[in-house]
């Protein structure tokens, strides 16, 4: 947990580095220089409503904490919880399971798969505006800049964390297929539906449900955490 | 879709990483994800100081950010910026709790 202090004592005493690779959580009253066009901290006024003003008092994550300190805000911090990522050393990915693809395990994938390989042969095949293999140059150099490959190396062997490694395997298998197929955007969905799992059911929210014929709370997944989601 | 997404997931991120994907559960009753027991007079009891933090966890949860940056009729070209592989990418950045 941590106490009340002001913003460039938190930041100093944390440095960086930590508060991006942390899931921190702040609570915070802050106040932006008034040269600053769009500032970065949400507040609530209402249920459905959320705005970005120069000050106010509000909840926020590291990352949009050390945003804000960029932009030269002035933050006093009310409290709020660190929880650094697990010790890269003592996790050692040498038996880690290597990702099976769905359409090998998942019939309805294969049903997909099959119907998607019938397609080609009747319609003529959207020419994608990239070729794949310009398409997967362009987003592995993304995931490079990231910095992932550079600061998750162990002095035995480079450390792959499950969320890297799934999202990855996601990527590659999706890039098999051209763009707009079937494939390439079921395999898309599934990244992109990710942290949407993460924060599913957090705030609430109704939902229609057909068998019913009336609207229900969403209900949570195995996949849901506040830290995550965050 | 959302179901075979959220059955994918589970399976790799939950079930075949070494385990370390949700918290340890309080005293062997309560967890992060069991967020509606959580919150009530037994939940808050039970959890040890768990009920503490997750409170700054969801408060900090707000969304995505859309915004049109200029207001009225333009005319010419302009310009909308968008972050191709975003979640996946930003997912790809995190790592499991200690």
């Amino acid at each position: 947990m941590i106490g009340k202090m002001t913003g460039s004592d938190f930041l100093s005493k944390e440095g960086v580095n930590n508060l991006i690779s942390s899931y921190t959580a702040l609570k915070i009253q802050f106040e932006f220089p008034t040269s600053v066009r769009f500032p970065n901290l949400p507040v609530r006024l209402d249920f459905s409503s959320i705005i970005f003003p120069l000050t106010g008092e509000t909840f926020c994550t590291g990352h949009e904490f050390v945003l804000a300190m960029k932009l030269g805000c002035k933050i006093e911090i009310l409290g709020g919880v660190i929880i650094p990522f697990v010790e890269r050393t003592q996790k050692p990915q040498k038996n880690r399971k290597k990702i099976t693809m769905i359409e090998k395990r998942e019939p309805l994938i294969e049903e997909l798969h099959r119907k998607y390989l019938e397609s080609l042969k009747t319609i003529p095949e959207r020419t994608p505006k990239k070729s794949t293999s310009e398409n997967y140059l362009f987003l592995k150099k993304q995931l490079e800049n990231t910095g992932i490959d550079s600061s998750m190396k162990s002095e035995q062997e480079e450390y792959r964390t499950q969320f890297f490694t799934v999202v990855k395997s996601l990527l590659e298998e999706r890039l098999k297929y051209p763009k707009g197929s079937y494939m390439n955007l079921l395999y898309k969905f599934i990244a992109n539906a990710g942290i949407g799992q993460m924060a599913r059911g957090l705030n609430q929210k109704k939902r229609y449900d057909t068998q019913t014929n009336s609207t229900k709370v969403m209900p949570s997944g195995e996949l849901v955490s506040p830290l995550y989601a965050g | 879709m959302s179901s075979l997404a959220s059955s994918f997931l589970t399976k790799e991120l939950v079930n075949q990483g070494d385990g370390s994907y949700h918290p340890k559960t309080q005293n062997g009753l309560i967890s992060v994800k069991d967020l509606p027991k959580l919150m009530t007079p037994s939940g808050i009891e039970l959890s040890n100081d768990l009920h503490e933090y997750i409170d700054y966890f969801l408060g900090s949860y707000h969304g995505g950010r859309n915004e049109s940056y200029l207001y009225g009729v333009v005319k010419g070209e302009f310009y909308d910026y968008d972050l191709p592989g975003a979640y996946p990418t930003a997912m790809a950045m995190l790592d499991y709790p200690d």
